[in-house]
């Protein structure tokens, strides 16, 4: 049985822990069991999907707009709940936690998303340093976190420009250090390469290649068929809310996305 | 982050917001302000009119008078009886013999000379008793007035009357205005606050999303409005600081028939300090508590 945190343990319910996680000698970071979203409106978002993601792996997430990528992102980091189904992410039953526990859960993650989602009126050093105070970093430890994540990126010079004065794929790489400052054991990129040109997305998914060698579980949320074909890593295609095909060194085979 | 850090990002900031979002600040800031300038001149006035009731309370009392004739014995048997049954602050008992002496130091001097050494006032014997509540006058001496022995009661009450009508008067108009100033301060610190989250949105969302903890997403907010119900409590506590002697001289030239006394700064300021600042604390912690509770919910 793997191990968890001792902050985590009370969330785990042991017989539902020990159902979930005995398929696989490795361990998982994210387990899905039957897992559907209906929204208010009545679409059905994901129809009883199951998956399940080990830690170390990169996978990529595919498939058209509106097939329930984003929903699927939205309930790993618990910002909705399933309408049916389990949800297991890094030590936590996320359908089954309280609001309180739900900052412990997003700590274990770090999320990149399409539009960088960088504070403008902050220079790089404090959009990344601002992910550690969040969580109660002390200065010190700040300082020195913030300096080793700018290197790993490749941004120690641009510590103190806004991010109006990076490009698109240094925002990125911004917005991935500060994903990355809290050493999270996941790293969530919903279109990472959305609004980068092809140089530049190449430079960001070297980076999460790497980052992901160093340990971190990598899922990547993509439109972008060439990186996909070229990487050959795991691809989980969903359409219209249900899984349609999950290969290892996998690629965009399943129609024009 | 440790908690005095988090207090520590929850000032910081929430000195920030204010001064981001300055109009809004200023209007908050200026309605309390408002309301509690008139809240301290009621206070002022209710606090006075409240020590001139209790000064007409400790020098009017009534005086009861018994049946010609009555014993020292019978006299002793009443005062016991009111002291008993009466929430009296203090029972004189005047000899008729010292009501004759009393009287006489008023009367002229042949006058006196003409009684020789009869006592005109040799019924006069009484008790003069002090109440600690005015309000209970009526009933107490419809009491005493019932009590064998008695002949009759004389009430001093008017001066009492006038006090304690005054007082409620002023107390229920200063109420009714306070309350709905009060009200009008906690929605502008409302708007105030949730201005402020709606231009920080991205940045709250951001924050939750890096597992950031409640208080510190809502601790600048809520100390955003507690600046604010301070800072507006603070100002009109320094105006009425120094418009004190002219708040006396109106008190007197409206109430000049009263002819009123007046606490001194010290004793105003000894209540109505704590009480203006915690009434800016509940506005602002209100204000901004329940809104913070109603925009960062998820």
């Amino acid at each position: 049985m793997m191990k968890l945190k001792d902050e985590q343990v009370e969330t785990v319910h042991e017989t539902e822990q020990d159902r979930m996680l005995e398929e696989g000698k490795r361990e998982p970071i994210i387990i899905l069991k039957d897992v559907a979203k209906e929204y208010k409106s009545g679409v059905h978002a994901l129809k009883n999907i199951s998956l399940r993601i080990d830690k170390g792996e990169f996978v990529f997430i595919v498939g058209t707009s509106g097939s329930g990528k984003s929903t699927l992102m939205k309930l790993l980091l618990k910002e909705i709940e399933p309408t049916t189904g389990s949800i297991y992410v890094n030590g936590f039953f996320v359908h089954r936690i309280r609001r309180k526990q739900i900052p412990k859960l997003r700590r274990t993650m770090g999320v990149v998303f399409q539009n960088f989602r960088l504070l403008k009126d902050r220079s790089v050093y404090q959009n990344i340093a601002f992910a550690q105070k969040a969580i109660g970093v002390p200065a010190v430890r700040i300082r020195k976190r913030v300096a080793e994540v700018l290197s790993m990126v490749s941004l120690i010079d641009k510590v103190h420009a806004k991010p109006m004065e990076l490009s698109g794929g240094e925002q990125q790489r911004v917005a991935i250090a500060r994903a990355l400052v809290n050493q999270p054991m996941l790293l969530l990129a919903d279109e990472p390469t959305g609004n980068l040109d092809p140089a530049n997305s190449w430079e960001i998914m070297d980076l999460l290649e790497e980052i992901n060698k160093m340990g971190t579980t990598v899922v990547v949320v993509t439109h972008n068929r060439e990186i996909v074909d070229a990487m050959k890593k795991r691809v989980i295609t969903i359409e219209k809310g249900e899984i349609i095909s999950d290969e290892q060194r996998g690629g965009y085979t399943h129609g024009e996305y | 982050m440790g908690s005095i850090n988090l207090v520590g990002h929850a000032i910081k900031h929430g000195i920030i917001n204010v001064f981001k979002n300055s109009r809004f600040s200023m209007a908050s800031i200026g309605t309390i302000a408002a309301c509690l300038y008139l809240f301290g001149v009621f206070f002022f006035m209710l606090l006075n009119l409240q020590f001139n009731v209790d000064e007409v309370q400790s020098n009017v009392g009534f005086a009861v008078y018994f049946n010609e004739g009555s014993s020292e014995e019978t006299i002793k048997r009443i005062e016991q009886q009111i002291r008993e049954t009466i929430d009296v602050s203090d029972v004189t008992y005047t000899s008729a013999e010292q009501a004759w002496e009393d009287f006489k130091a008023e009367l002229n001097e042949d006058l006196v000379k003409t009684f020789g050494d009869d006592n005109p006032l040799k019924d006069s014997a009484s008790l003069t008793v002090m109440l600690r509540d005015v309000s209970g006058q009526e009933a107490a001496a419809k009491a005493i007035e019932k009590m064998e022995g008695v002949r009759k009661v004389k009430q001093s009450k008017e001066m009492a009357e006038v006090f304690g009508s005054v007082n409620k008067f002023v107390g229920v108009i200063s109420g009714a205005i306070i309350l709905l100033l009060l009200g009008i301060s906690v929605f502008l610190i409302s708007t105030t606050v949730s201005t402020g989250i709606t231009v920080r949105r991205e940045e709250i969302s951001i924050m939750k999303l890096i597992g950031a903890s409640d208080f510190f997403i809502r601790g600048p907010f809520i100390f955003e409005g507690i600046l604010l119900g301070l800072v507006g409590a603070g100002i009109p506590l320094g105006i009425l600081y120094f418009c004190y002697d002219f708040m006396i001289e109106y008190m007197n030239r409206q109430f000049s028939a009263l002819s009123l006394k007046f606490l001194t700064m010290g004793e105003i300021y000894g209540k109505l300090v704590p009480v203006s600042l915690l009434i800016g604390l509940g506005i602002g912690l209100c204000g901004s508590y329940f809104t913070v509770r109603k925009h960062l919910r998820n």
